[in-house]
């Protein structure tokens, strides 16, 4: 049964829900209220990989990295998808046994990821020359880039006929007998059989109006960008997760396609004031510095590239660092929402538990790890 | 750590009229002043001073008394730096030759001009097609004119006057060649400004005689060459009667201005969009330079392109109402007779913009093949298909294709791009957006913002030597 | 003020004056206008809009690359590259 179905956010998540649902016979629209991928999804650096993760969700990491390698083959546009696998480097001794464990971990589950020691890492990535104790390395770790990603989705989806509304924010949703029946926009309502709500950070604000609570918070998470350089980079390099995660403390680097280094350094800093993501804000200098060190500290030659660009996303945080994904407990309305930082690679699991939800069959991996029914949503009011 | 550090009352972004101009009303007003500026020499586009320190020109004479008068007045001046980062909480750094710099302050005056606003077009990347402003500063401030054989391609009067200083270092200009046929409304609009109508017409006149050909309703839709132009394709704006300039060395070409907003972005003013005033330009109360932020204040260009007697003025206003923000007592004539004066200086300048103001027909000279973003090498073409597949703003365009995203930080192909997606949306360019500025606002070596931002902020501080006694203790 | 420096042009000495622009140097003794080629379709660019904005006049000075020509004072022993 075709249904007439409203998605509301236009990043990742949002575009690969469109693509499923469109994919399956649904009258899709999808609603964004500036750019196609502008927001959180652009501003990401779009690492796709199950290595030192999530464990919970590993099952579901594992299916969702090979839906990525599968749909980078099948759509026309490049997102320039390459499998350039992930290095998490250890700067102390007492790391290794974390790594260690995560390794026996990923191997238990049928991935693959090893120990290095700097000479084995030196021969994978010659410009790591800076002082580690070892490295772990995971090489089925993948990239694509992020507004590519968003494009090669989307054009394939209009090809099926998805109408997209672009610089269009949904004001509030229409509803009939306690069942949502579409979204009120300034050009008007849509009517739709289900509305999914992919908005990242600013899904509480829409849910609140329909008495839903959503527990996501903004975080505020930086990049620097520098100009493009000659290939200097392989893997995606990030911290070990040694101590609980991002916010722990944590760096990625990467050279993208263009040629341009990435590289950021989220320092422990908790999340950001309510509405923090409305703000137009600059990263912050004490993070350029910390940055800067970390990339040369363990890029020594990259000491002098010269920095072209910076910029600031709000990740949504749950109180459980997991996505809330499914049925809202409100007729008619799903949600999508709550990437923690790493929405990208689970976004083609999202948009399959999204829509099996919605024709009421059973995703091929257990989805109860982002069901919103583990918290309490519905506000008192 | 070798950053250099400076604190003072008000930092001034740009030492062109307008800087210059606030620098001297806030320092005589009795605040540790800092005037800060990108090139070697002070004076800005239009008070351009020759590097070898000859005077040419009344415009460089005028603009070496700005500088002594600002120098006079204890302004400390810190040259050859580029403002790089600047927050909202009075804290600038800047990069250089002679290093990094971190600056504190209690207001902020930005004076950060404007550049020549050019178009896309088949073969505008080949070398020998400049800037008229590009060719203007090589003339003024080296000596050295780009082309011998020079076509001069776009609209305004400044297309005049480089023309008369190219003439005047020896060039021929083989054509000056103007986008609008509008004679009659510039002759009205000029006579209503009688102060200003002589020297306009003598600049038409000196130049007029001595060019080889000027041609209204006209513009070069191609530049032709391999390594180097060597001719121009000129026709009217609907294509027809097209003609082949053959033999020259150097096309310069501009379409007005484009104000310099990186600074005021970093800051979080608010602007707006007025294609008359050069496009996107910092919101400010025209009577004291005050913009949307508390504190900082903006003059000049970066305004609205009015040109550099409105620069002076507000500068001057602006230099006053940040030394009245922080407490200090103002001479009394920097009140209404300034105001009144520059409502009339601006209505001029910007009466020139109304009148002088791109075509959107100019988004038609690009071919689909043509490069759009000169850093990414990014074609018109490409930026239509993104359009066609959903982008409908700069910033949506500019993530799908990359224009943008180079080392000119969208500078270079903010008109054209905002053209090219006006034409291919149908929204107003307000709603196509600018590609918003970030730090850093110049491509900037990683030890070098490392140095500047790491630097301590009170240890080692040097601060204008002058006005520090005329500032009570209990202000600072 | 004035007075002459000698610099180094793709390995061929120069006299020019102190206080001139690297740009200024190049194109008053016959360098140019092509000073490089782009990375992606590998055609010639030089001077462009001349006020170090467009970064189109990048050349190499003293082993560093992507230096703005119209921004870069000349000294004495400059070594300048132009690709």
């Amino acid at each position: 049964m075709a249904q007439r179905i409203v998605v509301i956010g236009g990043g990742i998540v949002g575009t690969s829900i469109a693509r499923e649902l469109i994919v399956r016979g649904h009258k899709v629209t999808l609603v964004e209220r500036a750019s196609l991928g502008g927001a959180v999804t652009g501003a990401s650096l779009a690492c796709l990989g199950t290595h030192m993760n999530s464990r919970d969700e590993m099952e579901v990491l594992k299916w969702a990295c090979a839906a990525w390698a599968d749909l980078a083959g099948l759509l026309k546009h490049s997102m320039e998808y390459r499998r350039c696998g992930q290095l998490r480097f250890l700067d102390r001794a007492e790391d290794i046994p974390v790594a260690e464990d995560w390794i026996a971990f990923e191997r238990a589950a049928g991935t693959r990821s090893e120990l290095l020691s700097p000479e084995e890492v030196h021969r994978i990535e010659p410009l790591l020359t800076g002082r580690i104790v070892a490295a772990t390395y995971a090489p089925d770790a993948a990239t694509v880039t992020p507004f590519l990603a968003v494009r090669a989705l989307i054009q394939d989806t209009i090809a099926r006929g998805l109408l997209v509304k672009t610089h269009t924010p949904v004001s509030d949703f229409s509803v009939k007998g306690g069942k949502v029946t579409g979204v009120l926009t300034a050009e008007g309502p849509i009517e739709a059989d289900a509305v999914v709500l992919a908005t990242g950070p600013w899904a509480p604000d829409l849910a609140l109006k329909i008495g839903l609570d959503l527990p996501i918070q903004p975080r505020k998470a930086q990049c620097l960008a520098s100009v493009r350089m000659p290939p200097s980079i392989r893997c995606v390099i990030a911290a070990c997760e040694s101590a609980g995660g991002v916010a722990a403390g944590y760096t990625q680097i990467q050279q993208a396609p263009s040629g341009q280094i990435l590289f950021n350094t989220v320092l422990a800093g908790g999340l950001s004031a309510a509405g923090a993501q409305n703000l137009v804000s600059e990263v912050d200098p004490d993070f350029v510095c910390n940055s800067i060190r970390q990339l040369v500290a363990l890029f020594p030659s990259l000491s002098t590239i010269e920095m072209l660009r910076s910029w600031v996303r709000y990740e949504a945080v749950t109180p459980d660092d997991r996505f809330i994904a499914g049925p809202s407990g409100v007729p008619g309305l799903y949600l999508a929402a709550g990437d923690g930082g790493s929405g990208f690679t689970r976004a083609p699991a999202l948009a399959r538990v999204i829509a099996d939800a919605l024709e009421g069959a059973l995703p091929p991996f257990d989805a109860s790890v982002w069901s919103p029914s583990r918290f309490e949503l519905a506000t008192a009011a | 750590m070798t950053a250099q550090r400076i604190e003072c009352d008000v930092a001034i972004v740009g030492a062109g009229p307008a800087g210059l101009s606030a620098a001297t009303a806030a320092s005589m007003s009795g605040a540790r002043t800092l005037i800060i500026d990108a090139y070697v020499e002070a004076g800005g586009q239009y008070w351009m001073q020759a590097s070898d320190g000859r005077l040419i020109g009344s415009q460089a004479a005028e603009g070496r008394e700005a500088i002594h008068r600002a120098e006079a007045s204890g302004v400390q001046f810190l040259k050859s730096a580029e403002v790089f980062a600047a927050y909202p909480d009075f804290q600038l750094f800047t990069n250089g030759r002679a290093g990094t710099a971190r600056i504190d302050c209690r207001t902020v005056v930005v004076a950060s001009g404007a550049h020549d606003r050019t178009t896309a077009f088949p073969g505008w990347t080949l070398p020998g097609v400049m800037t008229a402003g590009g060719g203007q500063r090589l003339a003024k401030t080296q000596g050295v004119v780009p082309g011998m054989r020079i076509v001069l391609s776009g609209s305004g009067i400044f297309l005049y006057a480089v023309a008369d200083t190219l003439l005047d270092k020896g060039a021929e200009i083989v054509a000056l060649i103007e986008m609008r046929r509008n004679e009659t409304v510039l002759a009205r609009h000029l006579a209503r400004f009688p102060e200003r109508w002589l020297e306009a017409a003598a600049l038409f006149g000196r130049v007029r005689r001595r060019v080889r050909r000027w041609l209204n309703g006209r513009v070069v839709v191609e530049a032709l060459g391999v390594e180097r132009v060597g001719a121009v394709r000129v026709a009217k704006l609907d294509g027809s009667g097209i003609e082949t300039i053959e033999g020259i060395d150097s096309l310069l070409t501009s379409y007005g201005f484009q104000p310099q907003i990186e600074v005021t972005s970093l800051l979080g003013c608010a602007h707006r969009f007025d294609d008359a005033l050069g496009g996107w330009h910092v919101e400010a109360d025209p009577a004291t330079g005050r913009t949307s932020v508390d504190g900082v204040f903006a003059a000049g260009e970066v305004t609205g392109v009015s040109g550099a007697r409105p620069a002076q003025l507000s500068g001057t206003l602006a230099g006053y109402a940040a030394a009245r923000a922080l407490g200090l007592a103002v001479p009394p004539e920097a009140t209404a007779s300034l105001v009144r004066q520059l409502a009339r200086a601006r209505a001029f300048g910007q009466g020139l913009g109304r009148i002088f103001a791109p075509l959107p027909e100019l988004s038609r000279l690009a071919r689909d093949d043509t490069v759009l973003c000169r850093c990414e090498e990014v074609t018109v073409g490409e930026v239509r298909a993104a359009v066609r597949e959903g982008a409908r703003s700069l910033y949506g365009s500019k993530i799908w294709t990359r224009a943008g995203m180079g080392r000119c930080q969208g500078r270079m192909c903010r008109m054209p791009m905002t053209m090219t997606l006006v034409a291919a949306t149908g929204r107003p360019a307000s709603e196509i957006g600018y590609n918003q500025p970030r730090v850093p606002a110049r491509p900037v070596p990683v030890d070098a913002v490392l140095d500047a931002l790491s630097a301590d902020a009170t240890s080692n501080c040097s601060t204008p030597a002058s006005n520090r006694l005329n500032v009570s203790p209990a202000k600072l | 003020m004035t007075g002459n420096v000698t610099i180094m042009v793709n390995g061929t000495r120069l006299r020019c004056a102190a206080t001139t622009t690297v740009a200024a140097a190049l194109l008053a003794n016959g360098h140019g206008p092509g000073l490089r080629k782009t990375e992606k379709l590998e055609t010639p660019r030089g001077l462009f809009c001349g006020m170090g904005l467009c970064y189109d006049c990048l050349v190499t000075i003293d082993g560093r690359p992507g230096q703005r020509a119209c921004m870069t004072p000349v000294s004495d022993g400059m070594r300048i590259e132009t690709p």
